[in-house]
């Protein structure tokens, strides 16, 4: 008598396999899944490499929003199962088991499956970590080896939460069943459903959200504002798409049924009717999948598309192996400065002449806001988007170029990357200046492949007495001269970094504040998008499985409602061929609403996003483009293939 | 030439393993003429829902000729089917099979939007039907909103509204009570009057006494069959009972 209950409930498990597997499967990818992301996070040889602090301070985050995710998801599933198990559990009920009985069934069913994927689970985590560890150092460009080893800390953290979230769905059934009465839980799945109504007034709330969070991440022109404008507009939008599937969708298909010649025919007839109580059903769920398809959509394409503009962010932002800038003290000259650094370079061993090419410039810029040709000292508290301005003496300019150059006091040279700008005179303060001709060229930066993050306006002009009158006359204050340092070497890292070190080593104190070889910038950033992109697909396939099971679990709760409704529908007259037909008619509908809904978000979420890419220094809004499409591409192919798999069940259980 | 014919209708159903055999109908001949309201009458077991099922095309015999107006049902391919039980079939089930997604509007115009007919002519056919069957002022409520006798009473609007050749009706008063019972079988007997052929499947000795004619069915044979000639319902009503007795008791065939 012992053993029945232990017997009784692996028969259970062994029995419901159609609803059951999918459950287990899914615990056993979120516990491996879990598990991944903590030994990646927990790894100490991570935090040695340069670099590595970033990443696992991102996979921290990662494991937090992992952990959040299983619950909910486990939640959401096993919900579903216990509903589906109601009949089942009434029937021991009325056979005379008492419901603690049934609690040590469904205990011992709870402690078999969480054994089983515990197991499964942490065993697939280790296999599958030291792989995707591999992966991880690839994508962040790690050349040293990182030792890998099973972590031990990562096992306890995974076995704990995922024990005490399997004890928590416990105790849920346990009160679910103790709650309820026998009779009811035969019944419960056959109880007759209302009609649902449509609320007319929460379908205009979820177009209006959806409308002004559209109308916000279409319109949103600051890179700066877009992200707290961004999370707005999700919120928005995320609203919307609620109201929208709940309501919405019944309004439109009443709205449908009360058009008698479009409703009377064979082909609408029973969609119309069918679909409205599917989506009294399944409104939330499918409202889910959207939101989720969309975070996939957004994840996946923004991370990759970082890591993959990674390079050409960099060589934007450090057009040279080394920039530095040197705030000015004295009236040093690029000349001086030249020969310090080669003083520096020769202290450390290393051969000025390494130094292929040298752009020493001075400056003075303010903020300013920008009226057409106008320009005005920009307060501190602006809620626009300022431009820089700088002002360049011509000497420097000359200096640099090789050439000869002669400007009149009202005369100026200018570079900007400022493509809406035109005209041939500017207004900096009370000053006018008559700009000669707009360089393409300055220094190493070319104006069609400069950053946008900051418009700037770098203006060339006489020389030192007009510059300071220019300032001053835009910021009532005297300028205070910059100089920029950009020193090009052979595209060598380790001599990069050298010659960093040198100038930060050797050069007079409070020259150069500060400097940066592009190799170290390329390897934090590396390191950053690297785990962007790692955590972006890691998080971008979980919330794909989660996609995937919300469907496939509302595909088998609709075959079984459907199933005695088709079979009425074959005795009245339908034919097999007829029955199918409909069925794929409605499985089409509802299965590719969510995503084509996605696929909208996504077209209006694409302009705020290039903006908040640009934040990150990504202004290629084509190859953001790109990205965004062949992630929607791949993402409906394995839809379809998820489609094609749960279809075959459904297709089971409605004509068993 | 009669409506329906039954000619030498057999069924066996074979266990999956082809281990047994049960033989659920042997031998069933019978005739129905255009206008008869007939009864088949048997216990659990006796065959007669296999036969319906028959009739109804929802199964196929494993020998035999069903004719319908001439035309071997048998012998229709599964693709015609559906379109064919449409079109000269009407059906009653017990538990109604009504559609709780559709109001009981919906409900009926069913058979015929499958069949593509416009809405004028379907709401035509049914202002005509509703205040025969009492259910004028309901069609725009749900299955489960209604009582019983006035979800049968859709079921047989939506049997009729195709005009069919024939109705058939399987066990329609099992899940009424006696006053619903009593308004469907008044009803068959009206729609029988202006010339519907009536099949009707049951053992309920009232449905049956209100037929013109009942067959008993008995381990797979039609046993015996009586006709209603001048007799009231109420003497029919004994009638049945005491064949029904006779038929328990294992009396010889007369069929």
């Amino acid at each position: 008598m012992l053993d029945f209950y232990p017997k009784l409930a692996l028969n259970n498990l062994r029995k419901s396999k159609d609803t059951y597997w999918p459950y287990m499967l899914t615990s056993i990818v979120c516990i491996a899944t879990y598990y991944i992301m903590q030994s990646i996070a927990m790894n100490r040889g991570l935090l040695q490499v340069s670099g590595g602090a970033v990443a696992v301070s991102i996979f921290f985050l990662g494991t937090v929003v992992i952990a959040i995710f299983c619950v909910a998801l486990l939640f959401y599933t096993n919900s579903f199962l216990i509903k589906r198990r109601k009949k089942e559990l009434g029937l021991y009920c009325v056979l005379g088991l008492e419901k603690r009985h049934v609690a040590l069934v469904l205990f011992f069913e709870t402690l078999f499956s969480a054994l089983f994927c515990l197991i499964l689970g942490l065993i697939f985590g280790i296999l599958f970590s030291k792989a995707l560890f591999l992966a991880l150092l690839y994508v962040l460009d790690f050349s040293t080896p990182i030792a890998f080893t099973i972590s031990i800390p990562s096992l306890i953290t995974t076995l704990v939460l995922f024990l005490l979230l399997y004890a928590v769905l416990f105790l849920y059934n346990a009160t679910h069943v103790q709650r309820a009465r026998p009779v009811e839980l035969l019944r419960s799945t056959q109880t007759g459903e209302r009609e649902p109504r449509a609320s007319w007034l929460l379908t205009l709330l979820g177009l209006i959200c959806l409308g002004i969070g559209y109308f916000i991440a279409v319109t949103v022109k600051e890179p700066l504002n877009a992200l707290l404008v961004f999370f707005g507009a999700v919120l928005l939008v995320i609203a919307g798409t609620f109201c929208l599937f709940t309501s919405g969708s019944i309004a439109l298909l009443k709205l449908l049924r009360r058009n008698k010649t479009y409703y009377y025919q064979p082909r609408h007839f029973i969609s119309v009717s069918g679909l409205m109580y599917r989506m009294k059903q399944n409104a939330a769920g499918l409202a889910s999948i959207c939101i989720l398809s969309t975070m996939v959509l957004v994840t996946i394409s923004t991370t990759v598309c970082l890591y993959i503009g990674r390079d050409s962010m960099i060589s934007s932002l450090n057009p040279t192996g080394i920039s530095g800038r040197v705030t000015l003290l004295d009236d040093r000259t690029p000349e001086q400065l030249n020969t310090e650094i080669d003083a520096a370079l020769e202290q450390d061993g290393i051969r000025p002449d390494v130094l292929e090419q040298r752009f020493l410039w001075r400056y003075a810029d303010f903020y300013a806001l920008r009226d057409k040709n106008v320009f005005t000292n920009a307060p501190d508290d602006t809620k626009q988007q300022p431009v820089l301005v700088s002002l360049i003496p011509l000497e420097d300019y000359n200096a640099m170029t090789g050439q000869q150059l002669t400007l009149d006091a009202s005369e100026a040279l200018l570079f900007t990357n400022d493509a809406s700008f035109s005209g041939n005179t500017a207004q900096i303060g009370s000053e006018t200046l008559h700009i000669l001709q707009q360089l393409d060229v300055l220094g190493p930066y070319q104006s069609n492949q400069v950053s946008t993050v900051q418009l700037s306006y770098e203006f060339v002009v006489s020389d030192f007495t007009q510059l300071q009158q220019i300032y001053c006359s835009a910021t009532g204050q005297n300028a205070e001269l910059e100089m920029c340092v950009y020193l090009d070497t052979q595209d060598d890292s380790a001599l990069q970094k050298a010659i960093a070190s040198a100038l930060f080593e050797h050069t007079p104190p409070e020259t150069i504040y500060s400097i940066n070889a592009r190799a170290t910038v390329t390897e934090s950033w590396n390191s950053m998008y690297g785990s962007f992109l790692f955590l972006g697909l890691f998080l971008g396939s979980l919330f794909l499985m989660a996609t995937v099971l919300i469907i496939y679990y509302k595909q088998i709760s609709e075959g079984f409602d459907d199933h005695d409704r088709f079979s009425i529908l074959q005795k009245v007259g339908m034919s097999k061929k007829e029955v199918r037909a409909t069925i794929n008619k409605q499985i089409l509908l509802v299965f590719f609403l969510p995503l084509a809904m996605a696929f909208v978000h996504m077209a209006f979420a694409y302009n705020v996003i290039c903006n908040i890419l640009v934040i990150f220094g990504m202004t290629d809004r084509l190859l953001f483009l790109v990205c965004c499409l062949v992630t929607f591409f791949i993402f409906s192919l394995l839809y379809l293939f998820v489609y094609r798999m749960t279809a075959h069940t459904y297709y089971r259980l409605v004509e068993a | 030439m009669p409506l329906l014919e039954v000619e030498h209708l057999q069924k066996i159903y074979t266990t999956r393993f082809g281990a047994t055999q049960v033989q659920a109908l042997k031998d069933v001949n019978f005739t129905i003429e255009k206008g008869e309201y007939v009864a088949i009458m048997g216990e659990s077991g006796s065959g007669k829902t296999t036969l319906l099922n028959i009739l109804a095309a929802l199964d196929r015999p494993t020998g035999g000729v069903v004719r319908l107006s001439g035309k071997d049902i048998t012998q229709i391919k599964e693709g015609r089917m559906a379109q064919f039980r449409r079109e000269h079939m009407g059906f009653v089930f017990q538990d109604f099979n009504l559609l709780d997604t559709f109001s009981l509007r919906d409900n009926i115009f069913l058979p015929l939007v499958l069949s593509r007919r416009g809405y004028n002519e379907m709401a035509a056919r049914l202002d005509m039907l509703a205040p025969k069957l009492g259910i004028a002022d309901i069609l725009n409520k749900f299955p489960y909103e209604v009582s019983g006798g006035q979800k049968q009473r859709a079921a047989v609007a939506r049997a009729l509204i195709t005009d069919p050749d024939i109705l058939l009706a399987d066990e329609p008063t099992g899940a009424l009570d006696s006053k619903a019972t009593a308004q469907l079988l008044d009803l068959f007997g009206h729609v029988n009057r202006d010339g519907q052929t009536i099949l009707m499947v049951t053992h309920s000795i009232r449905a049956a006494s209100c037929a013109q004619r009942v067959l008993f069915i008995k381990d797979g044979l039609v046993f015996h069959q009586l006709y209603r000639g001048a007799r009231t319902d109420d003497e029919m009503y004994a009638k049945i009972g005491d064949t029904l007795t006779m038929l328990t008791t294992g009396g010889a065939a007369h069929a």
